[in-house]
């Protein structure tokens, strides 16, 4: 598995030499053992700030991929229009959006697979975009929606997960640095505790959860703009 | 396992699938990259979220301006706002894209409106130009008919 990785990843550009030098027949005895795993994690590493920097360029030039993945306006002006508080909407408005949507979910999948390959999977889990959203200051927004409801001691990672007296999942992200390297890329931090659950926020079902949140929210702390059902404030004070 | 029916809007399931892969299938290009069913379910969700998030956020902002239609300027000025401010740049030129071809689409359509007037009125006056060289013949004729009847 390991020795096809290597003879697979030879293609990708610039890649170290180690990986596609087969092993003279003198070491033959060398050659039956893997290469140092130093090498290994070096080219992982490697890899992985290629690809964050060739996205990056990507997603500027994605902007002008404009007719590929279009989420569908009438959709997104229904979703915005759920919210009883938002009226009127220009026409570009909801262009942005789908635009803005792409890009989230861009966002969010390379974080996630950033957490699926630290832990050596080739799956992408729940967990894993929970751990995205974990990391990531401005996802906090997300952090009732995707509950991290099972917290693996994957590779040596711990996480504890406390609950409050209303029941509400309160959980401190790992402390350790996963072997991505805190200064992964992203900037990806460790993130910290969930927003403080200001009054049982977590009865309902995700969809709806939401919705509540900003109602409980909204009465309770004052950089809320308006009140009224569904009101909705600017969330600062979180980032 | 009891039905939820979901009375809220999703978005389509099909495309966040398909934006999800091929960013994956880009992360890793050595070998193929699973999607869970259950985080597929998490990005639709996230995205749907942060849909409201975004746009309460500039509702609000647009609120603000004592304004009653929400603009794209909100738009920017929330991303901003909600710390996504590495979207605006690519949104900017997105949007700008989007204006060229929609003018490049109207402009289009409007000379190929007026190439058809043109064409149509080229034809007619072909069509007159005889009737009339004719008519003028004819006119002639009468003339000279009348003239010889006088």
């Amino acid at each position: 598995m390991d020795s096809n990785k290597q003879a697979q990843s030879s293609s990708y550009p610039p890649q170290p030499p180690t990986s596609s030098i087969t092993p003279p027949p003198a070491s033959a005895a060398i050659a039956a053992t893997p290469p140092a795993p130093f090498h290994h994690l070096l080219q992982q590493q490697q890899q992985q700030l290629q690809m964050f920097w060739s996205y990056q360029r990507q997603e500027i030039e994605q902007v002008n991929d404009f007719k590929n993945h279009q989420l569908p306006l009438a959709r997104i002006k229904k979703i915005m229009k759920a919210d009883e508080d938002v009226r009127m909407i220009s026409a570009e408005a909801p262009i942005l959006f789908a635009k803005a949507c792409e890009l989230f979910i861009l966002e969010l999948t390379i974080r996630s697979w950033l957490h699926a390959e630290e832990n050596k999977r080739r799956t992408l889990q729940k967990n894993d975009i929970a751990a995205a959203i974990t990391r990531t200051d401005i996802f906090d927004f997300l952090v009732d929606i995707v509950p991290r409801d099972e917290i693996k001691d994957e590779a040596g990672l711990g996480g504890v997960v406390g609950a409050t007296a209303s029941g509400v999942p309160y959980f401190y992200p790992p402390m350790g640095h996963p072997t991505g390297g805190p200064a992964g890329p992203g900037g990806m931090m460790i993130g910290r505790p969930a927003i403080d659950p200001t009054g049982g926020m977590y009865a309902q079902p995700p969809s709806q959860a939401w919705q509540s949140v900003w109602q409980t929210a909204g009465a309770d702390d004052g950089s809320y703009a308006s009140g009224g059902s569904g009101g909705q404030g600017n969330l600062d004070g979180q980032g | 396992m009891e039905k939820v029916v979901s009375e809220t809007e999703e978005l389509p399931k099909a495309i966040v699938r398909r934006v999800v892969k091929e960013k994956l299938s880009q992360c890793s290009p050595d070998y193929d990259f699973n999607v869970h069913k259950d985080a597929h379910l998490a990005f639709t969700e996230s995205a749907r979220i942060f849909i409201h998030y975004l746009s309460a956020t500039a509702n609000d902002i647009c609120k603000e301006s004592k304004r009653q239609t929400m603009n794209t300027e909100d738009v920017f000025k929330a991303l901003e706002e909600i710390e996504f401010s590495d979207f605006v740049k690519p949104l900017r030129a997105s949007l700008a894209e989007f204006r060229k071809k929609n003018a490049e689409k109207k402009g289009g359509a409007a000379k190929e409106n007026e190439a058809k007037k043109k064409r149509k009125i080229e034809d007619s006056s072909a069509k007159n130009g005889t009737k009339t060289k004719q008519k003028k013949q004819d006119n002639d004729q009468e003339e000279e008919d009348n003239h010889e009847s006088e």
